[in-house]
């Protein structure tokens, strides 16, 4: 009960730093989808805040932590506060949760709370957080610093120390509040992206099969593990198909705050995988392809483009660049792990036949992702012999994947130490959802949610 | 109730049994029984977890498993000797997995992340830092000091054939 009673302070706390920051960029969304949100973003303020401190040798401690993370809070509800002087807030929530969306909403949760108990009850074991986060975590709150005595022993068997400060840091916070194992932000994180997700599908969809679609997004064994296992790929794919949700949107809206949001988000998701900046810097030509669509002007957007990769670098920067080479005691030198024969492109082409023939659509594809990725091929499919041509978000959507499915080979070519097994597979999770907005944007499922609209008012 | 509000209630429950229907269909569906009785086998250990009035440390051990255990017990023999600042090291686990199948001995970070105390593969580079060795024998934990450089070669040599490995 009283872990419960922190939980729910943790979530207030994180969601009203979320909300600070949803209101500076003027971020307009229904109110649940606008918590979930809220919740995302400050969860991932959070887990930059030990990191910040040890950037400025400020010692770790409850009151650093804490005192800091509310001062950040106050700080980005400036604006909040402002607002509220001039307009009261409405808060009118009228719940209109129809009886057919509970059989998945039930599902959903069940799935949900087996895999939060799971991660509040057990002590992580993966051996990626063993041999770096967690262990740093553990002795940061006992020296109160993230540079502490882990880093004098023997570390010539991994490298998972010079990974992002944002589990070992999220760890901290969690175990300062009195979580045992501290890895409660995460079912924390996915309850909220899950509300985000069944949000986003509803937006076109019936929700009779915005529930199924999430039930089947959820259905995928290797992915939900991660939703107890905590490591950095399911909060970097949450992120990242965030960044994408808003960036679709301002091509939709050209609002520059969706623009900038989408890059915050994307930002963050560079925090949490480093190697996501090489994916983001990929999908440019889409912005580029977008502004010249609307005709906008050349130089004007080739100036935000650049502020757009200018945030996704500085999170790139500080954890891998300044924080690994300046503060920690070795560095790591990141050109050196660069794949030296650049010519020769044939890993490139082997890494992605291998993702298709052995992580996606082999044997072991199906005890990965369920049948998922095979519902998303048949939507594909029959959209393109169906219907002929794609919705222009369907298209967005698509391309996204194609960025990603493209780049991750990418990766693999670029930096050998990427292993298929590990690193591609986990980061083959950033398709599921960007897969799961193309089938909810198919003409096929949009004139399916029709039909069942008419048909529950006439019947 | 008029007509309209019935029909739509009506809908409504057809609408739901769809669901329910196509939710059993999809997760009793080829791969997705198996992996999905596991998750439900989840509920069945959260009760037993729920009652049960395991300690945090035992909770470690349970899930952790043999090599968290080993390495308590390490770091409680030399807390019972008394011998500061000890560095270990931890025999290869090709050969551990020879002689002890089904046990692994952790990397050190993960040792000292246990237990507080620096430990060494045989071909860490500062290899000659080791003071202590922790052998596996016959399912006995065993830890014997290095005396000398010369005795280190020899554990060394005996290793060799062994590669390293998680």
């Amino acid at each position: 009960m009283n872990h419960l009673i922190i939980l729910i302070g943790l979530a207030t706390l994180h969601f009203l730093t979320g909300y600070g920051i949803l209101n500076l960029f003027t971020i307009k969304l229904k109110l649940l989808p606008r918590i979930a949100l809220a919740i995302i973003t400050g969860i991932l303020v959070a887990s930059m805040v030990p990191f910040l401190l040890q950037l400025f040798y400020i010692p770790i401690t409850i009151s650093t932590v804490f005192g800091t993370l509310g001062m950040l809070t106050c700080l980005l509800n400036i604006k909040t506060a402002i607002g509220l002087r001039k307009v009261r807030p409405r808060l009118t929530f009228r719940p209109r949760l129809k009886l057919y969306e509970l059989p998945a909403i039930l599902l959903i949760g069940f799935m949900l709370f087996v895999g939060a108990w799971r991660c509040f009850y057990y002590p992580q074991y993966t051996r990626d957080g063993n041999s770096g986060p967690e262990p740093i975590a553990a002795y940061a709150i006992r020296e109160h610093t993230l540079i502490n005595s882990v880093f004098s022993t023997n570390l010539e068997s991994t490298n998972n120390q010079y990974k992002s400060p944002f589990l070992t840091d999220l760890q901290i916070i969690y175990q300062y509040a009195g979580f045992p194992f501290g890895s409660m932000w995460l079912p924390l994180l996915v309850l909220c992206f899950y509300i985000f997700l069944y949000h986003a599908l509803s937006e076109k969809l019936h929700p009779l099969i915005s529930g199924l679609l999430l039930v089947f997004f959820i259905f995928t064994p290797e992915a939900y593990a991660y939703t107890f296992l905590c490591l950095f790929d399911y909060t970097n794919m949450a992120l990242l198909f965030l960044g994408f949700y808003f960036l679709f949107r301002f091509f939709r809206t050209r609002q520059l705050n969706e623009f900038y949001f989408s890059a915050l988000l994307m930002s963050f998701s560079v925090y949490v995988r480093s190697e996501t900046l090489l994916l983001i810097a990929m999908a440019t030509p889409m912005m580029l392809y977008s502004a010249y669509r609307s005709k906008e002007k050349a130089g004007k957007v080739l100036l935000h483009i650049a502020a757009f990769m200018l945030i996704c670098t500085i999170a790139y920067f500080l954890p891998v660049q300044l924080y690994n080479n300046y503060y920690l005691p070795k560095g790591l030198a990141v050109d050196s792990m660069l794949n030296k024969n650049i010519t020769n492109l044939s890993p490139f082409f082997n890494r992605l036949s291998d993702m298709t023939s052995i992580l996606m659509f082999g044997p072991q594809g199906k005890i990965l992702w369920g049948y998922f990725l095979l519902i998303f091929m048949i939507f594909l499919v029959a959209e393109l012999i169906f219907k002929r041509n794609l919705d222009k978000e369907a298209r967005n959507w698509l391309i996204a994947i194609l960025i990603i499915y493209t780049g991750l080979a990418l990766l693999g070519f670029l930096f050998p130490l990427i292993t298929l097994q590990d690193t591609t597979k986990r980061g083959l999770f950033k398709l599921l959802p960007l897969m799961l907005l193309f089938v909810a944007n198919t003409r096929l499922l949009a004139k399916l949610s029709e039909r069942i609209r008419k048909w529950e008012g006439i019947v | 109730m008029n007509a309209v509000k019935l029909n739509q209630l009506l809908s409504q429950v057809a609408l739901t049994f769809i669901a329910i229907v196509a939710l059993f269909i999809f997760s009793h569906a080829g791969v997705n029984k198996e992996w999905f009785a596991k998750v439900v086998s989840y509920w069945d250990d959260y009760q037993e977890q729920r009652q049960s009035n395991k300690t945090i440390e035992e909770i470690r051990e349970e899930r952790l498993g043999p090599s968290y255990k080993i390495s308590k017990m390490v770091r409680e023999t030399f807390e019972a000797r008394h011998i500061k600042n000890p560095v270990i090291l931890l025999e290869p686990n090709t050969y551990v997995e020879k002689t002890m199948g089904g046990i692994k001995m952790p990397e050190p970070i993960i040792f000292y992340y246990f237990t507080g105390i620096k430990a060494l593969w045989t071909n860490s580079t500062n290899v000659n830092e080791a003071t202590h060795i922790l052998r596996l024998k016959n399912g006995q934990m065993q830890i014997d000091t290095i005396s000398s450089p010369g005795a280190l070669k020899q554990i060394l040599n005996f290793y060799k054939p062994y590669p390293q490995s998680l």
